[in-house]
């Protein structure tokens, strides 16, 4: 019985050393999944984690009313977060990297790329690398954690680099909005004017509706109710309010010292749930030697680390209400 | 006992054998999946790579990804031209070392509508044409925009594939199955495309009151992809420098040339340049007719048909063709509110030319439009091999010099009868050895002036074409001037005829990528079913494929049967 199956076994042995062999080899081609960059199911994504070699890492992280934390620390600029969230929905691969440049963008994605993780559930769903643009600026490289390959990704129809999208700059990422809440979660609005107490003032506002407007420094001389309407205008007026972008070269330590000084206004906003964002208001020193900044101030936050930040006048105004404004007087 | 004993070991044995075979077969499986290979048994090698796709493939130095775009719902033909392409791309694959990567997708499946315009505008700006379908759906037909064609990129450059030949007048079946047979040159000519680094010299000749930058803007467009193009005022530049240049295209003179820049072109023949001829020998044009809408043909001043073309081997003939497969134009017939309404009407005076010439130049290409053309004939000449790439319909005619043009005509039906004449050629390719026009001609005195430098009076293998026609290269402008229309676009009748792929596949020719050309010639053959015969044999062909392997199947079970009794009872 052995002798008639030598020649089975041996056509089988040598069919299984040619199969192994093939097996093996194609382990070292690329495997699909190393070339999906595109995540369709962008609701379920509860956390996106970006870090770059400046040592830049910005956690984004879903609250359940769909707003998003950075870092646990700041509300995150919904509009990025868009735009973040339909790129990682929308971006295909459009081409392979050519063999004569894999070796430099793999270089260059080890040390000046972007490290992406998305997560689903709390569980790590995908990690890609992002580097730079192609010549042509049409298209960006990155590479899927653990694959060998990098590739071209674009958005079809969208004629531009996706690179600047996944940038882990915190500043980027922070929201712009002065006063992140709904008119209706503000319980109270204090706004001193140091250099013009009469015109300081607190809005307070109850959860049943009700406002109550008075000057600090004034007593009960100056105090009274407001009519709805006028503080619910006011008070709407702050929604979507932002400040313009962050003055370039203000150092740490000047950012300090102008904290220290005397500002215009020092501003309070309270929620009912008891979080307060204070935030000063100083009179532009750019706008002394350029005209261009003639209508604009610098707002700085009591927060870490203390920026400075820049507004318009006309914006801020809706803000930058007096007592006598608002309560009728002017 | 012992009979117990072997009918276990039988049973053993058995077991273990069918153990070994089913192995077997699973391990050929899994290695099936690793190793291509294909024996192509069809009669018109039509799964087989041309020779020059082949060595492309193997020349290979970078990877080549090709995003083919048809995927999706597609109907049937187009489903058997994205089987064709798929089948083709592997074949491409294996003869590269897997430097052909390629994918199928469906630009628009899963967008929404702003996404799918910006798609499509985008796919439009790269060169991909869409095709209008109606496909059919379970409960009801479907609209559906899909592009037929394929982005190819190597390294950072990218060009369109157009998969779908969209040919004039010819059924939708056919025109699906020259787009399969075309497949392999539009690939490889894409991928030529896309990896000329090298790019051949190509100047359009100037100085005797040649074809204009606007006019022939578009098809300097075209040539860009694959040549450097430029200008070369003829009468400024001494006799080498036309030697630079690997084509030279004399696009529709006017006016003699000068015997220093006839000599010129004839030594860059002679050392071996190729040139193509766009000759209007008679002057004919609409625009020049009085306002009654008649004139006369008259002799255009040159002076190269006689000597120089003639000596080469072709003769422009002083006529002009008329064809009843012709081109229209738009006439007034009356006046409504006021306003003049025009309609289109045949002239005969533009003919439709190249019928199924079997040239690489030709072959499967649209009919060309000319203009008023003129017949050639050929010269005996030594040496030279002549080949008509362009003639007329078989209803075709001359009329010759000086031709009396009657806008009129149009409203008159011609008269078949007249039309008698049979194929006229109207574009002829020569090949082989010119022998110099210059020779024995120029005296002594002259040559030792040094302004002609060395008389050579017999070329080197090369090749010239001549068409009879200057505007076959010239392109529509819009009525406002501003736009230079594509050439062989027809703005009267929204048709685009063949003539920019006619002339790119002459400068191709010429300029020696003729092997890439071949693959044009492939011959593949449609096996087309008799729809008559379909239809009077159905009942029995459905019988037969569904009955007889039934019966087969059950005699087989019978004979075994039969058999099983005989040995076992």
């Amino acid at each position: 019985m052995i002798k008639k199956l030598i020649i089975p076994m041996l056509v089988l042995s040598c069919l299984a050393v040619l199969a192994f062999y093939f097996i093996n080899k194609e382990e070292t081609k690329e495997r699909p999944d190393r070339q999906d960059f595109t995540i369709k199911d962008t609701a379920a994504v509860d956390r996106i984690f970006l870090a770059d070699r400046m040592g830049n890492r910005i956690t984004l992280t879903r609250q359940p009313d769909n707003r998003w934390m950075m870092n646990d620390q700041f509300l995150a600029n919904q509009s990025y977060i868009d735009i973040l969230l339909t790129t990682i929905r929308k971006m295909e691969v459009k081409n392979p990297v050519p063999l004569s440049y894999r070796e430099v963008a793999i270089k260059e994605l080890a040390t000046t790329g972007t490290k992406v993780e998305i997560y689903k559930d709390d569980e790590l769903f995908k990690t890609f690398y992002v580097g730079g643009n192609t010549q042509d600026e049409l298209g960006t490289y990155m590479q899927i954690g653990g694959a060998k390959d990098p590739y071209v990704v674009h958005i079809p129809g969208f004629n531009g680099y996706l690179n600047t999208r996944f940038d882990a700059n915190l500043r980027d990422w922070k929201t712009k909005e002065i006063v992140p809440l709904s008119p209706g979660n503000i319980a109270s609005v204090s706004i001193e004017y140091p250099q013009q107490p009469e015109f300081s003032f607190i809005l307070h506002a109850t959860k049943e509706g009700e406002y109550h407007l008075a000057n600090p420094s004034a007593g009960t001389e100056m105090s009274q109710t407001l009519p709805p309407p006028v503080a619910r205008t006011y008070l709407g007026g702050l929604k979507n309010l932002q400040f313009e972008g962050y003055v370039p070269g203000v150092r740490n330590e000047r950012a300090d010292s102008l904290w220290n000084s005397v500002p215009i206004a020092r501003i309070a906003v309270t929620s009912h749930n008891n979080q307060t964002r204070r935030m000063r208001v100083f009179p532009s020193a750019t706008a002394r030697d350029n005209p261009i900044y003639q209508d604009r101030m610098y707002l700085m936050f009591e927060e870490s680390p203390r920026e400075v930040t820049q507004v318009q006048q006309g914006t801020f105004s809706r803000l930058l209400k007096t007592y006598p404004e608002l309560a009728g007087q002017k | 006992m012992v009979k117990k004993k072997n009918s276990r070991k039988y049973k053993v044995q058995a077991l273990v054998h069918l153990t070994i075979l089913i192995a077997i077969i699973l391990l050929l499986n899994v290695i099936s999946t690793f190793v291509y290979s294909r024996l192509d048994l069809t009669e018109d090698n039509r799964y087989t790579l041309g020779y020059s796709t082949k060595q492309m493939m193997q020349g290979l130095d970078d990877i080549v990804y090709i995003k083919v775009y048809l995927e999706g719902e597609l109907p049937a033909g187009f489903r058997k031209l994205q089987e064709s392409t798929r089948e083709l791309l592997d074949e491409l694959e294996v003869y590269s070392g897997g430097m052909v990567q390629y994918e199928f997708i469906d630009p628009l499946a899963g967008k929404d509508a702003k996404d799918k315009r910006y798609i499509m505008e985008q796919l439009q700006g790269q060169g991909l044409e869409p095709v209008d379908l109606e496909v059919a759906g379970d409960e009801q037909t479907i609209r559906k925009v899909i592009f037929p064609g394929a982005i190819l990129t190597y390294r950072n450059r990218s060009v369109p594939v157009s998969l779908f030949e969209n040919q004039m007048g010819m059924a939708p079946l056919q025109v699906l199955h020259n787009s399969e047979v075309g497949l392999e040159y539009q690939l490889a000519n894409a991928l030529r495309r896309v990896r000329n680094t090298w790019k051949p010299d190509v100047a359009f000749i100037h100085g005797h009151g040649e074809l204009d930058t606007i006019h022939t803007a578009d098809l300097r467009q075209e040539l860009r992809n694959y040549y450097r193009v430029s200008d070369l005022n003829l009468t400024q530049y001494k006799v080498e420098k036309l030697q630079e240049y690997e084509v030279a295209i004399v696009a529709k003179p006017d006016t003699t040339f000068s015997e220093v820049d006839k000599f010129k072109i004839d030594q860059f023949i002679m050392n071996g340049g190729k040139v193509l001829w766009l000759i209007d020998r008679l002057k004919a044009d609409l625009r020049s007719l009085g306002p009654d809408g008649t004139g006369l043909t008259n002799d255009y001043p040159l002076n190269i048909t006689e000597d120089l073309l003639f000596g080469y081997g072709v003769r422009i003939n002083p006529d002009l063709v008329q064809s009843m497969q012709a081109g229209f134009i738009p006439i007034v017939t009356g006046t409504s509110g006021g306003r003049p309404q025009t309609s289109l009407k045949k002239w005969v005076f533009y003919p439709l030319a190249g019928e199924d010439a079997p040239h690489p130049i030709v072959k499967n290409s649209n009919p060309v439009m000319l203009k008023f053309s003129n017949s050639l004939d050929t010269v005996k000449v030594e040496n030279v091999e002549k080949t008509v790439l362009l003639s007329t319909s078989p209803n075709s005619r001359l009329v010759y010099n000086p031709v009396r043009i009657n806008l009129q005509m149009v409203r008159e039906n011609p008269n078949p009868a007249l039309f008698n004449k049979g194929q006229i050629p109207v574009a002829i390719l020569l090949e082989g050895n010119f022998t110099s026009v210059f020779r024995n001609r120029l005296a002594p005195q002259t040559l030792e002036s040094g302004q002609y430098g060395d008389v050579r009076e017999k070329s080197d293998t090369t090749a010239m074409i001549v068409v009879s026609d200057g505007d076959v290269a010239s392109s529509q402008i819009s009525p406002d001037g501003r736009q230079v229309l594509p050439l062989g676009y027809d703005r009267y009748t929204n048709q685009t005829f063949g003539n920019k792929t006619f002339i790119l596949n002459c400068i191709d020719y010429l300029a020696g990528h003729s092997g890439l050309l071949a693959l044009r010639t492939k011959e593949i053959r449609m096996r087309m079913l008799d729809q008559a015969r379909v239809k009077e044999n159905k009942v029995i062909w459905q019988v037969i494929n569904t009955v007889l392997p039934l019966v087969f199947l059950i005699l087989f079970g019978i004979i075994y049967n039969y058999v099983r009794k005989r040995k076992y009872s």
